[in-house]
């Protein structure tokens, strides 16, 4: 898909989006266009306002200033059954997977298509299998969350993120808390549902073996602002110092966590 | 969505006009309901006006498979456009169906 990224109308369309959390600015100014089939990874460390970005994209907040178009709606404009008429096509596979540990496997899959459809329980029971044969995990229907893997937990949330055939995947830290060979694996499913599927895949992680994996492109962010947008295939070439200290994991660059010149006199009011 | 059923000898023949969706699946479910009940053992579905179906349709279509082979009857599936084509691909059901590219190809020996 990389090289096939359509450059007609992006699917999601942030402008000029900013957001505040009491007095400060956790997302400023973010411009930023997804297009339609393409992997795009939002890379950035913890408090970055990556988490924030995707809320924002997804409708769960209200940009305080700009516009978020999702398939040229403004969904901070729209009211929300519309909203919920276009959450509808999003699918979301959360850091933790967030089954339900009391319902099986296949009673987690069909969460979404019960709340968002009415179907016969026939048909209902098919599409559990055609999505857990999707994910490689036929044969777990009867199986409740704490019998299966990590690795199997995330598949079964893939399968109930994949459930309504969405046009586009948000995933929180898909690979997190997983080992590098579950992790590559997962990776790998992402990938091949997004090309299968033609789902625009929108991925926030910190994961670099991840961003290489399965990016197309990636935005990397820092202190709410987008600092580069790039292919990933360059990613390693960047001369951006924020890429640069990020995807090596160096801990001193201009990206700086532990101010070393802190005031001590003024934390304590002294 | 509009379905529309003609008789040709023993074969029935449904052409589906529209998408066929979460929404207008259970219409369809409905109509293959009908021929089951009847005792209708050769379908052909035309999805020459198709230009999408999703999972709760796919679902419908592999119900009515699950039926007819229990029935003895069968059906067959006809012109359906490249982009429907690649959904039964992707999730491998043109495996089990018979598909075919025209509705005389599909008429032929059944």
């Amino acid at each position: 898909m990389s090289e096939n990224v359509s450059k007609e109308e992006p699917i999601i369309s942030l402008k000029n989006v900013s957001k505040y959390f009491q007095d400060k600015k956790t997302i400023d100014n973010v411009s930023l266009d997804i297009y339609r089939g393409e992997t795009f990874v939002i890379m950035g460390c913890s408090g970055s306002g990556k988490s924030t970005m995707v809320r924002l994209m997804t409708g769960i907040l209200k940009p305080d200033e700009g516009s978020i178009f999702i398939k040229g709606k403004d969904i901070a404009k729209i009211s929300s059954e519309e909203l919920d008429e276009v959450r509808k096509t999003f699918g979301m596979l959360f850091q933790y997977s967030a089954l339900l540990d009391s319902l099986t496997v296949e009673e987690n899959v069909a969460l979404p298509i019960k709340e968002h459809a009415k179907l016969a329980d026939e048909i209902i029971d098919i599409i559990i299998k055609m999505k857990l044969s999707l994910v490689g995990l036929r044969g777990y229907e009867k199986y409740y969350p704490s019998q299966i893997s990590g690795g199997m937990r995330k598949r079964v949330g893939l399968a109930r993120a994949i459930a309504l055939d969405p046009d586009i995947v948000f995933y929180d830290e898909p690979t997190s808390g997983l080992d590098p060979v579950v992790g590559g694996a997962i990776d790998k499913l992402i990938k091949e549902l997004s090309e299968k599927l033609l789902i625009t895949s929108v991925v926030i992680t910190h994961d670099m073996q991840s961003v290489f994996n399965i990016a197309d492109r990636v935005a990397m962010i820092h202190k709410g602002r987008i600092v580069d947008v790039m292919p990933a295939k360059v990613l390693n070439n960047s001369s951006n110092p924020y890429i640069q200290q990020f995807i090596n994991g160096r801990p001193n660059g201009p990206i700086d966590f532990f101010k070393e010149d802190i005031n001590i006199e003024e934390i304590f009011g002294l | 969505m509009n379905i529309n059923t003609e008789k040709k000898n023993e074969v029935i023949i449904c052409h589906i006009d529209g998408d066929i969706n979460i929404n207008t699946s259970p219409q369809l479910r409905k109509a293959f309901e009908e021929f089951v009940e009847k005792d209708m053992k050769k379908i052909i579905v035309d999805f020459s006006s198709v230009s999408y179906i999703d999972s709760s349709g796919l679902a419908t279509f592999i119900e009515l498979l699950q039926r007819l082979k229990k029935s003895g009857g069968s059906f067959r599936i006809c012109s359906m456009n490249q982009k429907v084509k690649n959904i039964f691909e992707v999730t491998k059901l043109h495996k089990i169906f018979e598909i075919f590219d025209t509705q005389s190809s599909a008429e032929n020996n059944f």
